[in-house]
């Protein structure tokens, strides 16, 4: 009986997604786990969960984005939802503190999601576009990098201390 | 030593899956709103225990194997949902509530995964299926860890069915 629901479960999850989107997905589940788990003892709850909603929310972004990604690929040189070019693909890094980040070679968040909507107009941004920061340089910041010479964004996590201050402070909401 | 590239391989897809599991349930479990983010960050608490635990556990699994050949104490484990196809009658093969698992594992005093992490995880169900449990998988040294659909664990925790402190402050 195990071995069939399993199997079964398995052989769901590998048949719907391509092997490259696969490996993406999990190696982003990976990132995503450790900043939600990071964030859950530092913190009073309420705040904590205003932080895990955000990071499931973004979290969703992301496989959703890389999903699209890979579903143009697979329909070769475009499909219905963008004719040219597919939507980028799209990792996560989870940061010890933003002095890493160069500000000169990425970009906000914000910028970056208005960037999608206007570049790719069916791509349905609808939890992420009510994303707001107020902080001056953003608290959540976008690079390129080259990966087997296919760019790919990277989605750079503040350090857990910043980032539930700002949501306790308001000035990155959804 | 250096862990062979098939163990490596294998320890990674095992690994991967079970972020995979992991992930798609604090997903649920934050977006139940239906429920008090307290409680819902109570349950994320336990899932993030319960995660840390199973990733530790199947890496020192494949390092056992590694300079044993065989898994000289922590059987690998992978998490899994209940569904109503894994309620099995037979009582031989319905398993463990989870603290009982835990009890097993504490006579392996070398694992050092379970020391301060769910040591004081306590299930007053009186079903296995209202639980957390744990049962063999389809081979050996594989154990399977059923967790409850994400409305039922929320409920477990607010009537007091599942008790646990993970051991952190």
């Amino acid at each position: 009986m195990i071995t069939t629901n399993l199997d079964a479960a398995v052989a769901k999850a590998t048949a719907v997604i391509t092997t490259p989107e696969r490996e993406l997905c999990l190696r982003n589940e990976v990132v995503f786990n450790n900043a939600i788990h990071s964030h859950v003892p530092h913190v009073a709850a309420e705040v904590a969960q205003n932080a895990i909603e955000f990071l499931v929310m973004l979290r969703t972004h992301v496989h959703s984005q890389n999903h699209r990604h890979f579903l143009t690929l697979a329909n070769g040189t475009g499909s219905k939802w963008f004719p040219a070019l597919p939507v980028p693909q799209i990792t996560v890094e989870l940061l010890n503190s933003m002095e890493e980040v160069d500000v000169d070679e990425t970009i906000r968040l914000d910028d970056y999601l208005s960037m999608l909507q206007d570049t790719y107009p069916a791509l349905q941004l609808d939890t992420m576009l009510g994303y707001r920061d107020e902080t001056q340089e953003g608290a959540i910041r976008i690079g390129e990098i080259d990966v087997d010479g296919q760019s790919m964004h990277v989605i750079y996590l503040p350090s857990n201390a910043n980032f539930t201050d700002l949501i306790s402070s308001g000035k990155i909401s959804i | 030593m250096e862990l062979s590239q098939h163990l490596r391989d294998c320890r990674e897809a095992q690994i991967m899956r079970a972020e995979q599991y992991f992930g798609n349930y604090v997903a649920q479990l934050a977006a139940a709103s239906k429920f008090p983010s307290n409680l819902r960050y109570r349950a994320i608490s336990l899932i993030s225990a319960l995660r840390r635990h199973v990733v530790a556990q199947i890496w020192e699994h494949y390092e056992s194997l590694q300079l044993t050949g065989t898994s000289l104490f922590a059987a690998e484990i992978i998490p899994a949902l209940v569904t109503s196809d894994s309620i099995d009658s037979d009582p031989e093969s319905k398993g463990v509530p989870l603290n009982e698992y835990f009890n097993q594992l504490s006579k392996y005093t070398t694992l050092k995964t379970t020391n301060g992490i769910l040591i004081s995880y306590k299930s007053m169900g009186p079903d296995l299926d209202d639980t957390i449990y744990v049962r063999h998988g389809d081979r050996p040294h594989l154990h399977v860890l059923y967790l409850p659909p994400v409305l039922e664990l929320l409920e477990c925790i607010l009537d007091g069915t599942i008790e646990f402190h993970d051991g952190r402050p």
